[in-house]
């Protein structure tokens, strides 16, 4: 069976700086996969390609079948592949909802002449927009603040709300950039009990940057390790956590990618 | 506040304005309907301009290019054949502009699309730079047309320009325009396409991820405006009658720029306002050059004292509204309505 999402020998060049190097994964459906590793590691650069925003130097990635290494960011959206960023990367001067509203754009229908002429199937289509942006709120506990602008929100709705334009798109992968950043215990507590309700209720799959190792080793089911670009560990918590590999790669032991 | 009322108060808003237009047409001075035109044709223009520079976020600075195709556009397919025979004292002009005509709202269609057609082929180089690099790439373009209008004499009759234009432009032309212009991009503001738009000006990298392309929705955004620019430049040759490259330099633009500034950058209601304020504004403060008497002393007329003034006010603007007159929110009805209910319950 061919996987769900497969990324095959990549490799990602900056000039002289391989950031990412022959790196390999493979996504099953609805799986929570963490992706863990010092910083500079490459996991920010994965998550780019993942998602179109870099281009890999070399190898492949298949989604659903499809190659889609090539495609650009917004079409890989349209496929089925949304993330958060890293610095929360809100439309800061937009209301919640329309903040919402954003990620329904790809699919709209109608042109845009029907929309400056206020046509009806235009219309109808605002109206379906505007449900499915309220029902996405509601469900993630923002309704009440959907008309509030999404810079005033607090630092840990802020993250949630990204996490809901991100779902709001009706992903198959959802990709988390160090979902849990900057937040307190309370908060971190809340977003995992919030993440495990997104997998169990739309089944989709979720692979996630965190640094936090409570965090991670508490919601994922499988890790992948990575350091100077290269995968290095990957196993269940259990095994990640006893890994010499992965303890000298936090702690700073013997070097091993210097070979 | 329900939207049929908004609806209706929208219609009976439509009627007083048009009201107030039969009225001045009827029993308006002439300098009253030069105004009033000027003021339309200028809310067309900053309501589009507004549309780039305010809603998508991108400093375009070269409108007047876009005004310029449209004005030339429209006057040489309005001229007759006999017209353009005595206009084009240096060469004759070229093959198939020398024979047609056609009717004028004709040729304002054309110079909207000509003038959307040319930034549609600009819109490639422009649209791959942001920020200063669109600034400098959209100046350069707008300095390279009114350079062109200069240089081609045997298309725009060079530096002379043209003369003896159909005065064709009256209130009901421009007024027109300028509502359809309003309405029309204002929709497109408040639809799903005018917050992918706005999604992009706020953060293009979240945008895309969001699945917006933002070369296509910005270029949709050029388009419209650049055709509504257009227009408004058909009938700002129509208006004045003579239009030379001189017309169109860079002044232009700036004095479109400071409109929708002082209106609101990304208000639309903002944009009307910074039009009206300026095209208006200058016109009325012209009382001042006139010599003063104030009972012991008199002040004589000082030439030039009105755009002192003006320019005082502008300033007086901006410092106590940072963000223009009405800065990135609507004149809307329900705006009205909480300001309304705000002022009572205090």
């Amino acid at each position: 069976m061919k996987p769900f999402f497969q990324m095959s020998h990549v490799t990602k060049r900056f000039g002289g700086l391989e950031a990412v190097s022959d790196f390999s994964i493979a996504l099953e459906r609805s799986e929570l996969v963490g992706l863990i590793g010092p910083n500079g590691a490459g996991k920010t650069t994965t998550f780019n390609m993942m998602t179109g925003m870099l281009r890999p130097t070399e190898g492949d990635i298949t989604w659903k079948g499809e190659n889609i290494t090539r495609l650009p960011a917004h079409l890989i959206t349209a496929r089925g592949i949304a993330r958060t960023f890293q610095n929360v990367k809100l439309f800061n001067d937009m209301s919640v909802i329309e903040n919402i509203m954003v990620s329904c754009h790809y699919s709209i229908n109608s042109s845009f002449l029907a929309a400056m002429l206020g046509l009806p199937g235009h219309r109808k289509e605002e109206q379906r927009i505007r449900e499915h942006s309220l029902k996405c709120l509601e469900e993630a506990g923002l309704a009440r603040l959907a008309f509030e602008r999404a810079q005033n929100l607090p630092y840990g709705l802020q993250r949630k709300l990204e996490i809901v334009r991100a779902i709001a798109t009706e992903p198959g992968l959802l990709l988390l950039d160090e979902p849990a950043a900057g937040m307190n215990p309370t908060e971190k507590i809340e977003l995992s009990a919030f993440i495990r309700r997104i997998r169990e209720k739309s089944g989709i799959t979720i692979l996630l940057i965190e640094h936090d190792m409570n965090f991670v080793m508490n919601i994922c089911e499988r890790i992948r390790v990575m350091n100077y670009g290269r995968s290095i560990a990957e196993g269940t918590p259990g095994e990640i956590r006893t890994n010499p590999e992965v303890i000298s790669a936090y702690l700073g032991g013997a070097p091993h990618a210097q070979d | 506040m329900s939207d049929k009322l908004k609806s209706g108060l929208n219609v009976a808003l439509l009627f007083l304005l048009f009201g107030v237009l039969f009225l001045f047409n009827r029993y308006g001075t002439g300098y009253q309907l030069r105004i009033l035109n000027n003021i339309a044709i200028f809310i067309t223009l900053a309501v589009s301009y507004n549309l780039i520079n305010g809603v998508c976020g991108l400093l375009h600075l070269g409108p007047n290019g876009f005004i310029a195709i449209g004005a030339y556009t429209s006057a040489l397919l309005s001229m007759t054949p006999a017209e353009k025979e005595l206009n084009f004292i240096l060469g004759q002009v070229i093959w198939p502009l020398g024979v047609i005509q056609v009717p004028f709202a004709v040729s304002l269609m054309a110079a909207g699309i000509a003038a959307a057609f040319f930034a549609f082929l600009i819109s490639f180089p422009v649209l791959r730079v942001r920020g200063d690099y669109l600034a400098i790439v959209t100046l350069g373009f707008g300095e390279v047309i009114r350079v062109l209008c200069n240089a081609a004499e045997r298309v725009t009759n060079g530096p002379l320009g043209l003369k003896g234009l159909h005065p064709y432009t009256n209130l009901w032309w421009s007024w027109g325009v300028a509502t359809v212009a309003v309405i029309v991009i204002q929709r497109l503001i408040a639809s799903n396409y005018g917050l992918a738009l706005k999604a992009i000006r706020e953060d293009e990298a979240a945008a895309r991820a969001m699945g917006v392309n933002p070369f296509r929705r910005l270029m949709l955004a050029f388009l419209i405006s650049a055709f509504f620019s257009g227009i408004a430049g058909g009938l700002l040759a129509h208006l004045i009658t003579t239009i030379s490259p001189s017309l169109f330099s860079f002044i232009l633009t700036f004095n479109l720029l400071i409109m929708i500034v002082v209106g609101g950058l990304g208000s639309t209601t903002g944009a009307v306002m910074g039009a009206v304020l300026f095209s208006w504004g200058g016109e009325a403060l012209r009382i001042v050059e006139q010599p003063m008497d104030f009972g012991p002393f008199t002040i004589p007329g000082i030439p030039g004292m009105r755009m002192v003034i003006f320019s005082l006010i502008l300033m007086m603007v901006i410092l106590f509204s940072r963000k223009g007159i009405m800065g990135r929110s609507e004149l809307s009805w329900d705006y009205l309505e909480s300001k309304l209910i705000a002022r009572k319950a205090r």
